[in-house]
């Protein structure tokens, strides 16, 4: 109440939604935290882990309960970061066990160099201790079912696989530190596959191992040992079918091993897997062209083989101001209205309606002519 | 002037297009520090402005300074942030307190209402007559486009007072063309926003404004309610008559060309750049000036590349002056005082019922 009416005189006498936003520019601090939209997190270590991923160590300022920020184990955060004068986000998986945020009000986020990113490779190299960034609440449904109280009270001996994939152990990394001797009754097992000596994060999974009897820990090297196959999965448990099964990698990793486990007769809700990254679209049928309409600034693009783009993308080459956040369909920043046409859904891998809706500019690729509110 | 082919033109779109993509590559913290501390100054100016001139009780000399710093405030506001960061200049940056979609100025016209207007139509249909309500505002006769009407003969006092409301004026223009309060509307004439919406969006904003000066901030004063009242009504004059004069400066100094539908439809990109810099007039003067100015004194290289940081305008137009050369295009630049007489010569010229300009007066008032 006090505070709508602060906002409104805010808005009446600075032509700002609040005080604080008219003396905004006045102050340092990412400018999201100073508007309680995202937690301050300074950076307190940066660690390479190997030639293509490190490790960075946020201390969140401010209280860490359920009330301000906290997380669940397998969750992600988005990192706010300022590039050139431009506040970028990106998701990144948290690493680090509950206990750490507990303990020093920490979070650590391990982050692969992604070939030809613009931020990761760039960021390893442009934070120094001591930054203040922004993090946004930990958001993802990567967690451990069993954890969820309903599940609790079942004293029956589970299963749980974890199949990781380089840089996709970061989400078990935390789960693991955090799960393990809280569940005993859980018999956990990683699948670890990544390069011959690429298996990062494994030190404390190793001691893990030696100290908790129902954990077990399996490095495999992808040259030796090739993908996951059934004979890797049928060492290790005897019944697959009472089996909750996680899977984070690669996209061409999580598909195989997914139609593999169901090839096998495991259930489809049984295995659970973490949507990252850009899925490809090189599917669509782009052998003819098509018009993209922006109705706001009244631009109009022709797109063709030799621009297949994301409407984002479309927008941004031809300065349509559109505004955006992930830039991978998580964050909703870029929604905007279609008013007709079909675009296709590179995450979801399918196809709109021709009518109005909103959908994410980021990820929507111009299947027909498309006319969008931008 | 011998006008572009088709191919002239093209090749006129590559090489304009070159000196954006050039532009743009560079954009980044510059342009970050750049409004930020443009920002940073304009919040001071206001603060000290208010305060100012509520001192005014033990001199008025701090008063005239407050309306001074208050009007600097208010100019900058309007003209350096508010009109670039609404042309979306600045929305890469991805910061919501300087973001086109966000932003709300210290205007009596609404942002929403203004980026329909100016960026739109008036940044599309550039001089073209019958489509961009700009030319004229649809109170003076500028061209012999239009034909002469009595109403015309006082055009200038109708200028003055248009210049010392600005702000009324453009908060508005939508509505006027929209005919909302009275008049018929012209057939034909397609709307983007219904009515209604207009309505809500130009009561609340304007009811706003007239709050904060003219009510608000003097009661705050207490005892010094009317000295607030007058400073703040002079720092607004201040500013619409800045803003007007600026504004006419930029598309109306004789030798500046106006435009029929028919030529532009469907024209090509090339065209449309050729008609950005045969419709627009540049200023001359000192880097304070520009700033003021918010780098509408480089209108030509605003109307070519409108999503460009202002800033960057007066190093661009070098390039463009060289492009225009190379093209016999004219361009259309002076100092303030040369182009802002030939302004006032256009609008008393047109009071008069003079027809189809010919002769040597044809070259003032130039048509394509």
């Amino acid at each position: 109440m006090l505070n709508d009416l602060t906002n409104k005189l805010s808005l009446t006498l600075f032509n700002n939604d609040t005080f604080k936003a008219y003396f905004s520019p006045f102050s340092t601090k990412p400018v999201a935290v100073l508007m309680g939209d995202m937690f301050a997190a300074k950076v307190v270590a940066i660690k390479p882990e190997n030639n293509d991923m490190y490790s960075l160590t946020l201390a969140i300022s401010g209280k860490v309960d359920a009330q301000s920020f906290s997380f669940l184990p397998g969750q992600y955060v988005e990192l706010q970061v300022k590039q050139n004068g431009s506040y970028v986000k990106r998701p990144f998986t948290i690493s680090s066990p509950l206990a750490q945020l507990q303990q020093d009000k920490t979070i650590t986020l391990t982050i692969k160099k992604q070939s030809e990113g613009r931020i990761t490779p760039w960021l390893a190299n442009a934070v120094t201790k001591g930054e203040l960034l922004a993090i946004s609440p930990a958001k993802g449904d990567f967690v451990l079912d069993a954890c969820l109280p309903e599940k609790t009270s079942q004293q029956v001996k589970q299963e749980v696989l974890f199949i990781a994939g380089g840089s996709g152990i970061t989400p078990f990394h935390s789960l693991l530190l955090s799960h393990v001797m809280d569940y005993p009754h859980i018999n956990f097992t990683l699948l670890y596959y990544a390069r011959t000596n690429q298996h990062v994060l494994h030190d404390d999974l190793a001691l893990l191992e030696i100290e908790q009897a129902n954990f077990s820990l399996k490095l495999l090297q992808s040259e030796r040992d090739g993908h996951c196959c059934s004979a890797h999965l049928n060492g290790i448990t005897t019944d697959l079918n009472n089996t909750a099964v996680y899977i984070c990698g690669p996209n061409s990793m999580m598909d195989n091993t997914q139609a593999l486990l169901l090839e096998m007769g495991l259930a489809q809700d049984a295995i659970h897997l973490e949507q990252f990254g850009l899925a490809s679209f090189n599917n669509v049928d782009v052998a003819s062209e098509r018009n993209v309409s922006f109705t706001t600034t009244n631009r109009h693009v022709v797109v063709s083989e030799d621009n297949q783009q994301t409407l984002l993308v479309l927008a941004e080459d031809n300065y349509v101001p559109a505004k955006y956040g992930c830039r991978i369909g998580i964050c909703q920043e870029c929604k905007c209205k279609k008013v007709s046409g079909v675009v296709y859904n590179s995450q979801t891998k399918t196809y709109s309606d021709t009518g109005e809706e909103d959908i994410q500019a980021c990820i929507s690729v111009p299947v027909t002519d498309v006319v969008i509110n931008l | 002037m011998a006008k572009l082919n088709e191919q002239q033109l093209e090749q006129l779109a590559i090489e304009l297009d070159g000196v954006k993509a050039k532009a743009m590559k560079e954009v980044g913290s510059v342009d970050e520090r750049y409004i930020k501390n443009i920002i940073r100054l304009q919040r001071t100016l206001e603060i000290a402005g208010r305060i100012s001139i509520v001192l005014g009780f033990i001199s008025l000399y701090f008063w005239g300074v407050g309306v001074l710093l208050l009007g600097a405030s208010k100019i900058l506001d309007n003209m350096e942030i508010g009109h670039n960061v609404l042309h979306g200049q600045y929305d890469w940056m991805n910061d919501p307190t300087i973001n086109s979609q966000t932003f709300e100025w210290d205007i009596a016209c609404s942002s929403e209402s203004w980026k329909r207007v100016h960026n739109y139509e008036h940044h599309t249909y550039t001089n073209i007559v019958g489509k961009d309500r700009d030319f004229g505002y649809g109170l003076l006769r500028l061209s012999d486009d239009f034909s002469w009407r009595l109403r015309n003969l006082w055009q200038f006092v109708t200028y003055l007072v248009l210049s010392s409301l600005f702000q009324w004026g453009i908060a508005f223009h939508e509505m006027a063309g929209e005919r909302v309060f009275f008049g018929k509307r012209k057939a034909g004439r397609e709307s983007h926003v219904d009515i209604e919406r207009l309505k809500k969006v130009f009561y609340s904003k304007s009811t706003r404004q007239i709050l904060k000066d003219y009510v608000i901030f003097p009661a705050l004063a207490g005892p010094f309610f009317v000295m607030v009242l007058l400073g703040n009504i002079a720092a607004n004059l201040i500013r619409n008559f800045w803003t007007s004069t600026i504004i006419f400066c930029g598309h109306f100094p004789t030798e500046v060309y106006t435009f029929t539908e028919k030529e532009c439809e469907n024209e090509s990109r090339g065209h449309w750049y050729y008609r950005q810099i045969l419709g627009s007039a540049n200023l001359t003067g000192p880097k304070w000036f520009h700033i003021l100015t918010g780098h509408l004194s480089c209108q030509v290289e605003h109307h070519l590349f409108p999503e460009v940081p202002a800033h960057r305008y007066v190093a661009m137009s070098k390039e463009v002056q060289v492009i225009a050369a190379k093209y016999g295009i004219a361009y259309n630049t002076g100092s303030f005082f040369r182009q802002y007489a030939s302004v006032l010569q256009r609008v008393i010229y047109f009071s008069f019922p003079v027809g189809k300009v010919t002769g040597k007066k044809a070259a003032l008032y130039p048509r394509f």
